[in-house]
């Protein structure tokens, strides 16, 4: 019966632990842009998603 | 742009949900060459076909980027006929950022959607009393107003 009722717990535990660490995630995705670096990839992105694309030519210096 | 407005919150919101973002290199080919960039931030808003529908070239704080986004995004709508689509962008660019530079442009291109959906030129009409009153000084307010005699 101990035993179980510590599983159980345990169980509870990880969950939380794993919906923490996936909210955590999704947090830090919303931090920042998230950008392509590949044309291909966003023209299928842009047709899947039914979105517009930003384009934009940066200079990096 | 790195500095102030990519690192906004709302701009960064803004841009994860509405639209797919690239960044490249100014020289990398051919795309550079194919857009014929010639300065940066060269900034280009492509409809799902990859066809370009809105460019701007130079900084943009994030009062001003968010409502140029939503104008590409309008123009991209409008360009492929979608009017349902295209007005509520350039009424809510229109509503939350009346003070934007894209703001003008957008109350044009509102009063060309509606007109288009609907085939009323009233609509053209009010586009261009917007213009007048509240934009006076705008080149959209002149490229509007062989409108301004609409019955």
């Amino acid at each position: 019966m101990k035993k179980s009722s510590l599983l159980v717990a345990l169980a509870v535990f990880c969950a939380t632990a794993l919906v923490a660490v996936s909210s955590q995630a999704q947090k830090q995705e919303a931090s920042e842009i998230q950008w392509l670096t590949d044309m291909g990839t966003a023209l299928q992105r842009a047709k899947s998603e039914n979105k517009p694309i930003l384009l934009d030519f940066f200079n990096p210096n | 742009m790195d500095a102030v407005t990519y690192p906004n919150k709302a701009v960064i919101e803004f841009i994860n949900s509405n639209m797919i973002a690239v960044r490249v290199r100014h020289d990398q080919r051919p795309l550079a060459e194919d857009f014929k960039v010639k300065w940066t931030p060269t900034l280009i808003t492509l409809d799902m076909d990859g066809t370009e529908r809105h460019r701007t070239v130079g900084f943009l704080p994030p009062e001003e980027l968010i409502p140029s986004l939503m104008s590409g995004i309008g123009k991209a709508h409008l360009e492929r006929g979608e009017f349902a689509k295209a007005i509520p962008r350039f009424e809510m660019l229109v509503s939350k950022y009346p003070k934007s530079g894209a703001a003008p442009e957008a109350v044009f291109f509102l009063g060309v959607a509606r007109f288009q959906s609907t085939q009323d030129p009233k609509f053209l009409k009010k586009a261009y009393d917007q213009l007048a009153a509240q934009y006076p000084q705008s080149e959209w307010t002149t490229r509007a107003s062989p409108y301004s005699t609409i019955k």
